[in-house]
C-alpha cells in the first residue's frame, strides 16, 4: 500500500531541500509544495479507497515493524487510516497545500526562504505522522516533533527577540502539557498492558472507572498545552511572532487541532469516564469564553485571531466533553478553513500596509485590497457562525449537543452563545476598522497595494471551502456525521426539530447581534468605543484588564519563573555548583598540596638529617626484632 | 693470656683513634687515625683466627683505600675545619645511640658464653676453597663490579676538556 | 678468657662512634671517613659470629664488604672531587640544593 508514502514524501522533501536546493529559492518552494501536493492527492487516493469499503470495516491498518519491544512494552510503528484520520489528513495536506502556495508569495524577499520550506515540510511530515498513527508512543512523536517545528517556526525571525522568546515559550509551555501526557501514556500502558489503540479500546470495559479516568485527566493534560486551553493557554497570542503562513498552518488549522484530535481519537476511552468528559468540556467552555473576552480589546489583527482560535479550541473541547464528538471534529474542519483564511488574508493585508498589523493605523482598505476584503470578509461571516457559511453549521452542531447535555448542558449552552455573540463583535471589530471608515494613516494607506496571485489564489479557494464546507453537515443530510460515526461511540440523543430550528435561530441572533454592535461602536460612532475604553472608570479598568489578559502572563511570572530562576541562580549555581562541588575539587587540591607542604620540610636539603633518619628507622627495626625474638 | 693483652691493646687503640678520628679538626690527622683503627681491626682479626682476612684488612684498606682517601684530602685542599658545632641534635642523637647501644649490648651479651675450641680449619686453602665453589658467582661479581666502578671513579672525576 | 660478648660490645661501640662521627663533622671527607668506620666494626662482628658459629661464611661475607667499600670509595671520592669542582667547597651545610 501507499500509505507510509503520504508521510515519507515531505519527509523526503525536507532533505532535498535542506541538502540539495538550498541556495535556490524557487526550486525549494516547488520541491516543497510537490511534495505535499502529492501527500494530498496520495491522501485523496486513500480517503476515496476508504469510502469504498462497507461503513462497518472502514479501516486500513498497517503495522511495519516494532519500533520499541522491551519486556512486554510493544510500541509499534504503524499506520491507520479510519474516517477520523482521513478527515485529518485531507485537512492537513489541503490546507498545509494552500497555505505552502501562500506562503511562496508572502516569504518571498526572505533571505531564510528556503528553509523556512523546509521547515514547512518537517511540519507537514510530523503531523501526518500523529495523525496516522496507530499508537500513543507514535503519536507521541508524532506530537513532539510538531512541536519542535512550531519552535523552529515561531522563532524563524531568531534574531528578533521577541521572536525567540515566543518560539520558548511555546516549547515549555507545551512541555508542561507534555509531561502530563506522558504520565498518561504510562497509565494506559500499566492499566492496559498495551498503547496500541485497537488494544487499548478493546480492553476499556474490563479496566476499572476510577482508572479510566485517571489515564484520560493525564492525557488531556497533553492536550491542554497542545491547543492552548485554560491554563496553558499563554504562548498561543505570543507565537503570533512568527510569519502569518506559520500562524495559518500551524496555529490555526493543524497543530493546535491534534489535541482535539488526541482526545477525539480516545474518545471509547473518555467516554467511560463521565468525570473526565466534564472536566474536558468545563475547561473547553472556560477557554472559549475566557480567550474570547481577551480577544475584545486587542489592537493587533493577530492576536484577535489568535484569540479566537483559542476560543474556537475551546468550543472544540467543549463539544468533545458533552459527549458531540462529531460536531468537534466538524468545527475542527471548518475552523482550519475560515481561520486559515483570515491568517492569509490577515497576512495579505499586512503585506501591503508594509508589515503594520495594528488596525489602529489602518481603515478604509476596502477599495485598495478590494480581493483581500472580500475574503477576510468571508472568513468573518464563517467565523461569526452566520448562515449559509461553513461556521454555522458547526457551531450549530456543537451548540445542540451542548444544549442536549445531562444536567449543565444549559449552562453550557448558554455560555457558548454569548461567546458566539463577543465571537461576531471582536471578528468585524478588526473588519470595520480595518476595511471600513477613514484611513488613520495616510502615508500607509498610499502604499497599500493588492497581494500577488500567488497569495490571492488560496485565499480563494479557502474563501470557498468557508462557503461550502459547512454543507456537508447539514442536519438532515448528515454525510460527515455518517461518516464519522464507526469511529465514535453513540452518545447523541434524539432532539425534536422544532428545538433544532430554535436554536440554530438563537445563534444566529447572537451572531448578527454582535455584528450589529460592532457596527455602532466602530463604524457609526467610534468615538464611544473610544471612551469606553478610556475614559469610563469602570469600563476602562475592564478594559485594562482585559488588554494585559487578566495579567496571567504576570502570575505566572510570579509563581513559577521567578522561584524557579531564583533556585537554580542562589542555589543550584552558587550554593550547590560554585561553593560544593568546586569547593570539593578546589579543596581537595588545596589540601594535597598543603599537606605536600607539610612533607616538603622533611626535606630539608641537609644529608646529615637524612642520615638521621635513617638511623632512628633502623633502629626501630632492630628494636622491634629483638623484642620479638625475645619475646 | 697473652691473648687478653693483645685484645686489650688492639681494642683500646681502636676505641681512641675512632674518637680521635671524629674528633680532630685535621682532615689529614683523622684520616691516619683512621688506618690505625683499620690496623687494629686486623690484629683483632688475627685473634679470631681470621688470617686472610686480617692481611686483607691491611694490604686493601689500609693500603689502597686509605692512600685513596689521602690523595683526595690533598687534591681538594681544604683549611682547617672550624669548631664543630655543639647542636642540640647532636646530644639526643648521642643520649639516644647509649642507650640503645647499652640496651643492645646487654641483650646480646648474655647469649652468647664463651668461644668453643676451633674444630674447622679456618685456614687460608679452607677459605679460598669456599669461595671458589660455593661462593663462585658472587665472587666473580665483586670482580665485575670493582671493574665498573674503576671506570666509573675513572669517568666521574676526569678532567674536564676545556 | 675473651668473651664473644666483649668483641661485639667493641663492635658496637666502634659502630656508634661512628654513627656520632656523622652529627658531629661537617666536611665531607670526614662524613666518608666515619663511613668507614662504621664499616670496619660490622666486619669484626661478622668476624666475632663467623668464629662462634664455627662456619666459613661470615668471614666470605667480610670478603665481600670489604671488595664494596673498596668500590664504593672510589666512586664515593670521584663524587666528592666533582662536588668540589662545582661548588668549591665540601662542607655538608652548603651543599643544600636539594632542599625544599
Amino acid at each position: 500500500m501507499f500509505l507510509p508514502w503520504i508521510i515519507l514524501v515531505p519527509a523526503i522533501g525536507v532533505l532535498v531541500i535542506a541538502f540539495v536546493t538550498n541556495k535556490n529559492k524557487h526550486l525549494s518552494s516547488l520541491v516543497s509544495c510537490t511534495a505535499v501536493g502529492i501527500s494530498f492527492l496520495l491522501s485523496a487516493l486513500a480517503v476515496y479507497g476508504l469510502i469504498q469499503l462497507p461503513a462497518e470495516a472502514r479501516e486500513i491498518p498497517t503495522n511495519y515493524f516494532n519500533w520499541t519491544h522491551t519486556g512486554s512494552f510493544i510500541a509499534p510503528f504503524g499506520l491507520r487510516v479510519h474516517p477520523l484520520a482521513s478527515i485529518m489528513i485531507l485537512v492537513v495536506t489541503g490546507v498545509g497545500l494552500l497555505i505552502h502556495i501562500y506562503a511562496t508569495g508572502y516569504m518571498h524577499d526572505d533571505p531564510l526562504y528556503s528553509r523556512f520550506f523546509a521547515y514547512l515540510n518537517l511540519f507537514i511530515f510530523s503531523m501526518l505522522i500523529l495523525v496516522l498513527a496507530n499508537n500513543y508512543v507514535l503519536l507521541f512523536v508524532g506530537w513532539e516533533l510538531v512541536g519542535l517545528c512550531s519552535y523552529l517556526l515561531i522563532g524563524f525571525w531568531f534574531e528578533k527577540k521577541s521572536a525567540a522568546d515566543a518560539g520558548k515559550k511555546a516549547f515549555i509551555v507545551n512541555r508542561i502539557g507534555d509531561f502530563g501526557f506522558l504520565i498518561g501514556i504510562f497509565t494506559v500502558f500499566v492499566a492496559f498492558g498495551s498503547v496500541t489503540f485497537k488494544e487499548v479500546f478493546v480492553r476499556t470495559p474490563a479496566v476499572a472507572p476510577a482508572v479510566i479516568t485517571a489515564a484520560s485527566l493525564w492525557l488531556f493534560c497533553g492536550a491542554v498545552g497542545k491547543s492552548a486551553q485554560f491554563p496553558l493557554h499563554v504562548w498561543l497570542p505570543d507565537a503570533m511572532e512568527g510569519p502569518t503562513p506559520v500562524s495559518a498552518l500551524i496555529h490555526a488549522a493543524t497543530m493546535v487541532t491534534a489535541g482535539v484530535y488526541m482526545v477525539a481519537r480516545s474518545a471509547p476511552l473518555f467516554s467511560e469516564s463521565a468525570v473526565a468528559l466534564t472536566v474536558v468540556a468545563t475547561i473547553g467552555t472556560f477557554t472559549a469564553i475566557f480567550a474570547a473576552t481577551m480577544g475584545l480589546v486587542q489592537y493587533d489583527i493577530k492576536r484577535v485571531l489568535a484569540y479566537s482560535t483559542v476560543s474556537q479550541l475551546g468550543y472544540m473541547f467543549m463539544a468533545l466533553g458533552v459527549g458531540a464528538f462529531t460536531a468537534g471534529i466538524f468545527h475542527l474542519m471548518t475552523h482550519a478553513f475560515f481561520k486559515a483564511l483570515l491568517f492569509l488574508a490577515a497576512g495579505s493585508v499586512m503585506h501591503a500596509m508594509d508589515g503594520e498589523i495594528d488596525f489602529r493605523k489602518m481603515g478604509g482598505l476596502k477599495k485598495p485590497l478590494n480581493k483581500t476584503y472580500w475574503r477576510f470578509l468571508i472568513g468573518g461571516l464563517a467565523l461569526s457562525g452566520i448562515f449559509p457559511f461553513a461556521g454555522f453549521f458547526s457551531k450549530d452542531s456543537i451548540l445542540l449537543g451542548a444544549f442536549t447535555w445531562g444536567q449543565n448542558g444549559r449552562i453550557v449552552w448558554a455560555i457558548g452563545l454569548i461567546t458566539a455573540f463577543m465571537t461576531a463583535y471582536y471578528t468585524f471589530r478588526v473588519i470595520y476598522r480595518t476595511f471600513h471608515g477613514q484611513p488613520q494613516d495616510k502615508k500607509l494607506f498610499k502604499h497599500a497595494h493588492e497581494s500577488p496571485a500567488s497569495m490571492i489564489l488560496p485565499l480563494t479557494i479557502l474563501a470557498g471551502l468557508s462557503i461550502a464546507g459547512g454543507w456537508i453537515g447539514i442536519p438532515g443530510y448528515d454525510k460527515f456525521g455518517h461518516f464519522l460515526e464507526p469511529v465514535f461511540p453513540k452518545s447523541h440523543h434524539e432532539v425534536s426539530k422544532g428545538l433544532e430550528l430554535g436554536l440554530m435561530g438563537a445563534s444566529l441572533l447572537a451572531g448578527l447581534g454582535g455584528i450589529y454592535l460592532a457596527y455602532q461602536l466602530h463604524l457609526k460612532r467610534p468615538e464611544v468605543s473610544e471612551q469606553l475604553a478610556t475614559v469610563r472608570p469602570l469600563t476602562a479598568r475592564l478594559h485594562r484588564i482585559l488588554l494585559h489578559k487578566y495579567y496571567v502572563d504576570e502570575i505566572y511570572d510570579f509563581l513559577f519563573v521567578r522561584p524557579i530562576r531564583a533556585l537554580s541562580e542562589r542555589i543550584l549555581f552558587r550554593a550547590v555548583d560554585v561553593n560544593t562541588i568546586d569547593g570539593i575539587v578546589n579543596d581537595t587540591g588545596s589540601g594535597l598540596r598543603g599537606i605536600g607542604n607539610l612533607f616538603r620540610k622533611l626535606q630539608t636539603g641537609d644529608a646529615r638529617n637524612y642520615a638521621a633518619a635513617i638511623l632512628i628507622g633502623t633502629l626501630g627495626l632492630i628494636a622491634y626484632f629483638v623484642w620479638t625474638v625475645k619475646g | 693470656m697473652i691473648e687478653i693483652i693483645f685484645f686489650i691493646v688492639f681494642a683500646v687503640t681502636a676505641i681512641g683513634a675512632a674518637l680521635s678520628l671524629i674528633l680532630q679538626k685535621n682532615l689529614v690527622y683523622s684520616a691516619l687515625s683512621l688506618i690505625l683503627v683499620i690496623g687494629s681491626m686486623g690484629g683483632l682479626f688475627l685473634l679470631l683466627n681470621a688470617a686472610f682476612l686480617a692481611i686483607l684488612q691491611i694490604v686493601i684498606y689500609a693500603g689502597a683505600i686509605m692512600t685513596l682517601f689521602l690523595f683526595v684530602i690533598m687534591m681538594v685542599d681544604v683549611k682547617q675545619e672550624p669548631a664543630f658545632e655543639k647542636v642540640l641534635r647532636s646530644r639526643i642523637a648521642l643520649l639516644a645511640l647509649l642507650l640503645i647501644a647499652g640496651g643492645t649490648i646487654w641483650g646480646i651479651s648474655t647469649a652468647i658464653p664463651t668461644f668453643d675450641p676451633l674444630l674447622h680449619d679456618f685456614g687460608f686453602k679452607a677459605l679460598s676453597r669456599e669461595l671458589y665453589t660455593t661462593y663462585l658467582f658472587p665472587f666473580e661479581a665483586i670482580a665485575v663490579l670493582i671493574l665498573s666502578s674503576v671506570i666509573g671513579a675513572l669517568y666521574i672525576a676526569r678532567k674536564e676538556t676545556p | 678468657m675473651i668473651q664473644p660478648s666483649l668483641y661485639l660490645i667493641l663492635s658496637f661501640i666502634l659502630f656508634f662512634i661512628g654513627v656520632f662521627g656523622i652529627f658531629i663533622r661537617r666536611n665531607l671527607l670526614a662524613l666518608f671517613m666515619c663511613i668507614e668506620l662504621m664499616l670496619n666494626s660490622v666486619n669484626l662482628a661478622f668476624v666475632t659470629f663467623s668464629r662462634v658459629t664455627q662456619n666459613l661464611e661470615g668471614q666470605i661475607f667480610v670478603f665481600f664488604v670489604i671488595s664494596v667499600a673498596a668500590a664504593e670509595a672510589a666512586i664515593g671520592l670521584a663524587i666528592i672531587l666533582l662536588v668540589f669542582r662545582s661548588r668549591k667547597t665540601v662542607e655538608i651545610d652548603q651543599l643544600t640544593s636539594m632542599k625544599g
